[in-house]
């Protein structure tokens, strides 16, 4: 997967019905697990989220995969210069938004995620 | 007097059952005519009930009388008109005497075998007649003794004696106690009272019928209850009592007449009252005819609707239990062609992104994996199949894309807080699918449809 490219090629278009509240969140937090587990990818993972829902995912991992390293980037730049410091240790998941994406691009730049997730 | 009459005077004495006769040729003598003047003037007072002055009565005697007996009425007279042959009626005379007949047995015998012929009545006396003449002559006496009267009272003076009376009476009159004046005194007045009560006689008259009657009805015996029946008098009481009963009477007629003009109003209403009702009858039958219909045609309505709404229901069902077949049964009976467009162009994007799957697989270079032995389609994933299943000529999506097949049956350890559900297994070993087989895939319901528009604006605005 490159970063800075996303290939709506190889997009697989069959939609997966999902209605509300069928936990997509899980789904997806399940994936990450059995990637990490059985696929032994320990890769970072990086997960977009809009701003409103981030806290929301943030405790969803905590609930569901608590032995999950994840990191959520957000607050105010002196806070994320701190979260940078920490994003030296190795993790698993960055949590954050599209903003920071945006904005702090040629920071995050530096790691190869294995993965990315776009939430919505 | 008129026995007295001469034989000669008979000729004017005839019989009346024998014609008149006519003028006689027998002329009178002198002394017999100054006998039949002095007859007549004789005549004339008797007739006014006065006395016949001496004079005109030896006058009227006439000559002494012949030693013939007087002939009797019926007895022919051979003189007579009838026997005489010269007579112009001899031989005409049709009427003949009985005693003519009879002439011959009489003469044989000495008369003393009498024939006794009832026919030969004597011509009786006319008793009304009698009577008639009797008052008629007593009025007359009456009157000239009225007259007679009304002359000699002017005349006498008062207290001169009337004349004498006989003695007889005037001793009855003594003999009583009473003493009575004499006849004789007073005949001034007693001409005048004998005067006025004669001259009182019609009022003497009047109350002797009247008395009579009286008399009569006295002795008449009671045949006749009419006659003496009481009759109640009316008083005031049953004044009132009738007048009480033609007022009711009065009113119980107009109660009747005012009974059945109502009657017949009253008819006619009801009449009216129930035409109205029949109308209004019909009109309700009508209009519940009209609501009957209505009601079908709503219910046929809601029927249909409700069919639509349950094909719609089942469609979705179909649509969430991924039964593509079913599904597009019933978009096709729902007649819903955008959807249906929808779906081909879904599958005809399925059928390139397939191609394209190939074509980048060939490029990466990636070993063309076996096909598994088991079939892969959708199935795997928890969908349902749309396709009949028979259709292998077009390349199926999932068996090119998914070719590196695994199955998630047990839930990552370290995934703690719950357990995933059955479809979010399902989903998972989509996901795994994707990242065997190197693809990328979103997972999304309606909103990721926005969320796929928004990154496609990105995208082509090269932000990302």
């Amino acid at each position: 997967m490159r970063w800075g490219g996303f290939s709506f090629l190889c997009l697989l278009c069959s939609v997966l019905r999902a209605f509300f509240s069928l936990g997509k969140t899980i789904q997806t937090i399940s994936l990450i697990t059995y990637l990490i587990e059985r696929k032994l990818e320990q890769g970072p993972y990086l997960v977009i989220v809009p701003l409103s829902t981030l806290t929301n995912w943030t405790l969803e991992f905590a609930k569901w995969a608590p032995s999950l390293v994840v990191i959520s980037y957000k607050g105010l730049p002196q806070v994320r210069r701190n979260l940078q410091m920490q994003l030296r240790n190795p993790f698993h998941v960055l949590l954050t938004t599209y903003e920071y994406i945006i904005k702090d691009r040629p920071i995050l730049c530096k790691w190869r995620w294995t993965h990315m997730i776009i939430g919505e | 007097m008129p026995n007295g009459k001469p034989p000669s005077a008979d000729a004017p004495n005839v019989p009346p059952m024998s014609p008149s006769p006519p003028i006689t040729t027998v002329p009178f003598t002198d002394h017999q005519l100054s006998t039949l003047k002095a007859q007549m003037a004789a005549w004339k007072f008797i007739q006014h009930a006065a006395p016949v002055p001496e004079n005109i009565h030896h006058a009227a005697r006439g000559l002494p009388e012949p030693a013939q007996p007087p002939p009797g009425r019926f007895l022919e007279d051979p003189e007579s008109l009838e026997h005489n042959p010269k007579s112009k009626i001899y031989p005409f005379n049709a009427y003949m005497t009985p005693t003519e007949r009879f002439k011959d047995t009489l003469k044989d015998g000495s008369g003393k075998q009498r024939v006794l012929m009832p026919t030969i009545f004597p011509e009786g006396l006319d008793a009304v007649s009698i009577l008639q003449e009797r008052r008629k002559f007593i009025d007359a006496r009456i009157e000239q003794r009225i007259k007679e009267l009304g002359q000699l009272s002017s005349t006498i003076p008062e207290g001169v004696d009337g004349p004498p009376v006989a003695p007889n009476e005037s001793k009855k009159a003594s003999s009583s106690k009473v003493t009575f004046p004499s006849q004789t005194a007073n005949g001034k007045l007693r001409l005048l009272i004998e005067q006025k009560g004669l001259m009182l006689r019609h009022k003497q008259r009047q109350l002797r019928q009247a008395v009579v009657e009286k008399m009569i009805l006295g002795t008449v015996l009671p045949t006749e209850r009419k006659d003496f029946r009481r009759i109640r008098k009316p008083t005031l009481r049953d004044a009132r009592l009738t007048e009480a009963a033609e007022r009711k009477q009065r009113l119980e007629r107009e109660r009747r007449a005012k009974q059945k003009h109502l009657e017949y109003l009253r008819v006619i209403c009801t009449h009216g009252a129930k035409m109205i009702l029949d109308k209004r009858n019909n009109l309700s039958k009508i209009q519940r005819l009209g609501k009957g219909i209505a009601k079908f045609h709503n219910e046929t309505e809601k029927e249909e609707q409700k069919r639509i709404e349950r094909v719609s229901k089942e469609r979705l069902r179909a649509l969430k239990n991924d039964d593509e077949e079913a599904y597009l049964k019933l978009i096709d009976t729902a007649k819903d062609t955008r959807i249906t467009h929808l779906l081909k162009q879904t599958d005809s994007y399925l059928d390139s992104l397939a191609q394209a799957v190939v074509q980048q697989q060939a490029e990466a270079g990636r070993p063309l994996a076996p096909i598994d032995d088991e079939p892969l389609d959708e199935t795997t994933f928890g969908a349902s199949r749309m396709d009949d299943g028979e259709d292998k000529s077009k390349v199926d999506y999932y068996r090119v894309a998914h070719r590196i097949n695994e199955k998630v049956t047990a839930q990552p350890k370290i995934l703690t807080g719950g357990t995933l559900k059955e479809y979010q297994m399902k989903g998972l070993q989509w996901m795994v699918s994707l990242y065997n087989n190197r693809l990328n895939g979103i997972l999304a319901d309606e909103m990721g449809w926005v969320f796929l528009f928004m990154l496609t604006m990105l995208r082509t605005k090269s932000i990302l």
